[in-house]
């Protein structure tokens, strides 16, 4: 998405400016994060984009974090995070009350990645008995895992599942038993989300912690005090640039789908997720082994 | 000769004092010439944000 933007944000930009993406590794993304808030030029000429679990790894206390989200400028999201929990078909898990009657497998693709943070939180939460297997390396490997029978159930990001297995959507090769969103999204109106799930409100505070990923999803934000005249203009440019049909042509190419959003509505789900009590923050902290 | 430098010098501080008179704010609207950067935080060397 990164690169994505950097193809077509300069051109709506007064004077164009000339716009270069650069990857910056470490720290599960947050590296890129903490230049942004203490290092990168605070004239309007930096953004960055991230993890959407940055205001989580803050929330609780990861001793990387050198930033405080709520301050960081943010200017728009392309894409909201949809990751879904999919099972296979053959799986005695089809629902996420069968989950709680019978063991399945999950793919595992590291312990900072939803894949494995999800049904860790659902053992924990809901007592249902996901067991992870580890050592999966992405979404991909996963989906081919679950295909051979290695593994029963995986997370991934439903536009994936949508574009690259539409095979398995339209024969029921898959079943989609959670979203990760804090209400249901318009594709999966008879799938749970995440924010509903919960039958203690500890439980459904954890749970929503998770779901505000979904909103923050695929977002850009500029240095704290960068002038807001400057922030303005950023953000006009960035919504007048998710409106070219140039772009929004690009992004159907890597079949990225869009779901903007303005810097003010990531800013709020950035907020929720930071205002969670501090007792919830606790129990998250002691369920990953924080 | 004088009269044409004179004139050079003159148009030169114009805009130069024109420059510093502009407003912070219409620096920073204006990105020509500028470069802007988008830093983009991988976990891994496959994988982009």
């Amino acid at each position: 998405m990164g690169r994505l933007v950097a193809r077509h944000l300069g051109r709506h930009l007064p004077g164009h400016p000339i716009v270069i993406p650069e990857n910056m590794p470490g720290a599960g993304t947050l590296r890129a994060a903490n230049y942004i808030a203490n290092v990168a030029s605070k004239n309007g000429t930096a953004l960055g984009i991230v993890s959407e679990s940055l205001a989580i790894e803050q929330a609780l206390k990861n001793v990387a974090v050198q930033y405080d989200a709520a301050k960081l400028v943010w200017i728009g999201r392309v894409a909201a995070s949809n990751a879904v929990h999919i099972m296979w078909h053959t799986s005695k898990v089809q629902t996420i009350e069968d989950a709680k009657r019978y063991e399945a497998t999950m793919a595992g693709t590291g312990p900072g990645n939803l894949a494995e943070i999800i049904p860790t939180l659902f053992n924990a939460v809901l007592g249902t008995k996901f067991k992870i297997v580890r050592g999966y390396p992405a979404a991909n490997e996963s989906m081919l895992a679950m295909e051979r029978g290695e593994i029963e159930g995986a997370t991934v990001n439903w536009t994936t599942v949508k574009t690259a297995k539409a095979q398995w959507v339209r024969e029921n090769k898959v079943r989609v038993i959670v979203q990760h969103l804090p209400t249901r999204g318009p594709d999966l109106p008879d799938v749970p989300a995440l924010g509903e799930l919960g039958d203690t409100t500890e439980g459904r505070q954890l749970l929503s912690l998770y779901a505000n990923t979904g909103p923050i999803g695929r977002a850009f934000f500029a240095p704290p005090g960068t002038p807001a005249t400057a922030v303005k203009t950023l953000r006009d440019s960035f919504i007048a640039m998710t409106k070219d049909p140039e772009f929004v042509a690009d992004a159907k190419k890597i079949n990225a789908e869009l779901d903007i959003g303005s810097g003010d509505e990531v800013l709020r789900a950035v907020q929720q997720t930071l205002n969670v009590p501090e007792p919830v923050l606790q129990r998250a902290r002691e369920i990953f082994g924080r | 000769m004088t009269t044409r430098f004179t004139i050079t010098l003159a148009t030169t501080l114009a805009i130069l004092a024109i420059a510093a008179a502009a407003p912070a704010s219409a620096q920073d609207t204006d990105f020509a010439g500028k470069t802007l950067t988008i830093y983009i935080g991988i976990r891994r060397a496959a994988h982009t944000t």
